[in-house]
């Protein structure tokens, strides 16, 4: 039960984390002297972030909810 | 509900911490739980109808990685083995990263200043720099990441994470140019692997230094369970037999020679000797004891040979209730260090929402506006001119990761409390806490209870006055007949000047203590009353202008004048006088001359009161206090805005104790005074009472300094990692400097915490 919802609040994380790289890659396909690298780096780094940061996000308000 | 306390190994830092606390919160049957960073242990309340500490142990273990010992038995070897263990790894781990590192940082910067004379040319190939950077991720770099994982698999982030983010990422980078360095990401003389290397290098030497640190805050309970003695001589069917500490029963007769350790505590039956007592109450000079005096357990015998009945084994000695009164006071968590805790644990989202929108600013922003070309990092071989806008983008943003470990904030308050509490306790002053120790560094006014506190509590019988027929001794022995069941001091004084005067006590019928009043009992079909005005007043029993003229003048001499009437009549007067403790006079004084209010609270009358305030210097004078308002005169100075600390040592004190800001209970009063204490003095000196708060303001100050310093390292540090400076002076921090920075801040709050080891208290 509580393994299923590790791995929910994993997947949204992991969608939260995707749409924001996409928003990162449609913002840098914009600027002027971007690579194409740059934007692989970019993209991943912002994945790795993004997910960490909503995966924090999730259980905090989870924990504020329970502490309730 | 139970309470219990387990031991941890392997947490790296404050989240560590929290992350025990809030998934032990999760568990089923657990109500809360409280993890000590600095003490390695937690204590967790539960239902034990559901779960137990080794399940929640097994729990924790499984889903963090932290190895959890149940406290209840606390084996000091076992501990001091896993605690030499992990100074080893962390030793060896650290002597393997740097002889790795350095290699790794020579190669990469081979081309700078003179080291292309003597680095050889193929430490500068990325493939041997990968090559030797390898077995760095993978051996001291590995816990990391395993921290990490466990964590994320559970949704806690701590600084596993940040160093998990910072290395991999360098690492990953340094791959990806040696492999394909046409791929624009620098090429392959920009491979990072000195970043990731000497990355791990700096953390494996602040972890290191921590764990060294870590445990000298546990050292003074280390120190006090060592002085448990293993075995003892005990008398049993008439044979002297040696026997374990643990087979010792209440009762037992122990032998105990010149020059060796009592094993319990216990009464001295047979013998005369002298008893160093300096490793309990701090007392350096030797106390003598004799028959009936009460001996400690792993005190040392010093002269004669000792017989003594055991009295309190096992968690009931006196050596047993310190070491746990240091434990629970090392987990009691001050105020301050409740709001570092939320800081720090909410410390690593907001660090990496902060990485993030770094990466973000100059990638977007900063790079077109600020960059210019030939600026460096600050200890390391990157060129920014070579640099694409992602990779700049990225270092800043793992700078930052690395820069900003909450480590220091989650060790300046523990160990600055571990620091305080053990050095009280070095010395008797024992101290329930951060906590405690917080409040007793704020008090203003200090409520001192008469009896027991500012006087010896021993009073001894001065007048007895007879008014009606009854001549002094039938008086005495009455009176003395009537005391016998009754434990006060004052009645207990009258049956030993009875019995000195060889008078012949009577059987009492009944007997009943009236608090604050006196007692009344039946003595051979006879009421006798024996106590204050009050009493007679209940009893409505008149004074006449003689009996009345007769006490006033015995309470202007500072004696309490004791009633008796028989029968409703009132034969005579028996006054008692209390004697001062030697240093209550000038303990009173240094008080006062440290700007603390200084009051005293009894039960006697006003002119008795005002008679001992008199001799010790104290002007306010609360008497006439009945028990029960004890807590309510406390509650009054309180609500006039004084932070107050009690000072008491009976069982009629233990509401005010309570009742104040800060308790502090005399250690030879009862057992109930000192479990309603925060402060317990071993000694019966008073001045103990200013060390404590003296030890108390020393500590609280420390804290502080902590906290300024680990907040300032990354107020300071975390700007200059995210490039605030590099608009205007063109440089910026490498990851590598980040966490030389970062294992500094540590260090650097550690250290400052030793500093209280050098504390002197002011009358020792």
């Amino acid at each position: 039960m509580k393994n299923n919802k590790s791995k929910k609040f994993f997947i949204i994380s992991l969608i939260l984390a995707g749409f924001s790289s996409f928003l990162f890659i449609l913002a840098a396909n914009n600027k002027n002297g971007v690579e194409k690298f740059d934007i692989y780096l970019g993209a991943v780094w912002v994945f790795i972030l993004s997910t960490i940061v909503a995966l924090s996000l999730i259980h905090m308000f989870k924990n504020s909810k329970q502490d309730e | 509900m139970k309470k219990e306390d387990f031991k941890i190994q392997g947490m790296h830092c404050a989240s560590c911490a929290t992350n025990i606390e809030n998934l032990s919160k999760t568990l089923p049957g657990v109500k809360s739980a409280f993890v000590d960073y600095a003490m390695q242990k937690g204590t967790v309340s539960f239902d034990e109808n559901i779960t137990n500490v080794e399940t929640i142990g097994k729990s924790i273990t499984d889903a963090l990685g932290y190895k959890i010992t149940s406290g209840k038995e606390r084996d000091l070897e076992e501990e001091n083995r896993s605690y030499q263990k992990e100074i080893r790894q962390q030793r060896n781990y650290t002597i393997f990263s740097w002889l790795l590192a350095i290699p790794i940082m020579f190669g990469t910067f081979r081309e700078f200043w003179i080291l292309s004379s003597f680095v050889p040319a193929f430490l500068a190939n990325s493939y041997i720099l990968w090559l030797l950077t390898t077995p760095l991720m993978l051996g001291p770099g590995r816990q990391f990441f395993v921290g990490t994982y466990r964590g994320l698999k559970h949704g806690f982030t701590d600084m596993n994470l940040l160093v998990a983010t910072g290395t991999g990422a360098a690492y990953l980078l340094g791959m990806v140019n040696t492999l394909f360095p046409n791929l624009g990401f620098g090429g392959s003389k920009v491979a990072f692997f000195e970043t990731a290397a000497l990355l791990i290098a700096f953390l494996v030497l602040g972890r290191y230094l921590e764990v060294l640190t870590k445990g000298k805050a546990s050292e003074a309970i280390k120190k006090l369970m060592g002085l448990k003695v293993k075995t003892a001589r005990v008398i049993r069917n008439g044979i002297e037999q040696e026997i374990s500490i643990e087979e010792i029963m209440v009762g037992d007769l122990i032998v105990v020679k010149p020059g060796e350790k009592f094993p319990v505590d216990g009464v001295i039956r047979f013998g005369y000797s002298a008893v160093d007592e300096s490793m309990i109450t701090g007392e350096s000079i030797p106390v003598e004891k004799k028959e009936n005096d009460t001996v400690i357990g792993a005190t040392i015998n010093l002269t004669g040979l000792i017989r003594f009945e055991a009295t309190k084994i096992g968690k009931d000695t006196m050596l047993s209730q310190i070491i746990k009164f240091i434990e629970d006071a090392q987990l009691a968590k001050p105020k301050i260090q409740k709001l570092a805790d939320k800081v720090s644990a909410n410390f690593i989202l907001v660090i990496h929402i902060l990485a993030l929108l770094v990466f973000l600013f100059w990638f977007f922003i900063g790079y077109d506006i600020f960059f210019t070309p030939g600026s460096q990092f600050l200890l390391s071989s990157i060129s920014l001119s070579t640099v694409p806008i992602s990779v700049f983008a990225v270092l800043l943003s793992i700078t930052v990761l690395i820069i900003s470990c909450p480590c220091a904030v989650g060790l300046a308050t523990p160990s600055a409390i571990a620091a305080g509490t053990a050095k009280g306790a070095e010395y008797g002053i024992l101290i329930k806490g951060g906590d405690a120790m917080e409040r007793a560094s704020k008090v203003n006014t200090v409520v001192l209870d008469k009896t027991g506190t500012l006087t010896k509590g021993k009073p001894a019988v001065t007048d007895i006055i007879n008014i009606g027929s009854l001549d002094t001794n039938q008086i005495l022995q009455i009176a003395a007949s009537a005391e016998k069941g009754s434990e006060h001091p004052l009645g207990e004084a009258m049956v030993k000047n009875a019995l000195e005067k060889n008078l012949v006590l009577s059987p009492i019928d009944s007997f009943q203590a009236i608090p604050g009043h006196g007692i009344e009992a039946l003595i051979d079909g006879k009421k006798i009353y024996l106590g204050n005005r009050q009493l007679m007043s209940v009893q409505k029993i008149t004074l006449n202008d003689s009996v009345e003229e007769k006490m006033q003048k015995l309470e202007e001499d500072g004696k309490t004048a004791m009633i008796l009437a028989i029968n409703g009549t009132i034969e005579g007067l028996i006054a008692v006088a209390d004697t001062l403790k030697e240093n209550s006079a000038s303990a009173v004084a240094t008080l006062q001359k440290m700007d603390f209010e200084v009051l005293m609270l009894t039960g006697d009358n006003r002119r008795t009161a005002q008679a001992i305030a008199k001799q010790i210097g104290i002007q306010n004078v609360l008497a006439g206090v009945l028990p029960e308002n004890k807590a309510l005169e406390v509650k009054k100075l309180q609500q006039q805005g004084k932070v107050v600390a009690m000072v008491g040592d009976g069982i009629n004190d233990a509401p005010a104790l309570t009742q104040a800001d800060v308790g502090i209970a005399i250690g030879s009063g009862s057992d109930i005074a000192k479990g309603a204490g925060q402060i317990v003095l071993v000694k019966e000196d008073l001045r103990d009472i200013i060390s404590a708060f003296d030890l108390s303001k020393k500590t609280m100050r420390k804290i502080k300094e902590n906290l300024f310093w680990a907040f300032a390292y990354n107020a300071l540090g975390v700007p200059l990692a995210a490039g605030a400076l590099y608009p205007w002076f063109k440089f910026l921090v490498s990851p590598e400097l980040a966490a030389l920075f970062m294992a500094l801040s540590s260090v650097s709050v550690t250290l400052n915490t030793l500093l209280l080891k050098r504390y002197k208290f002011k009358y020792i």
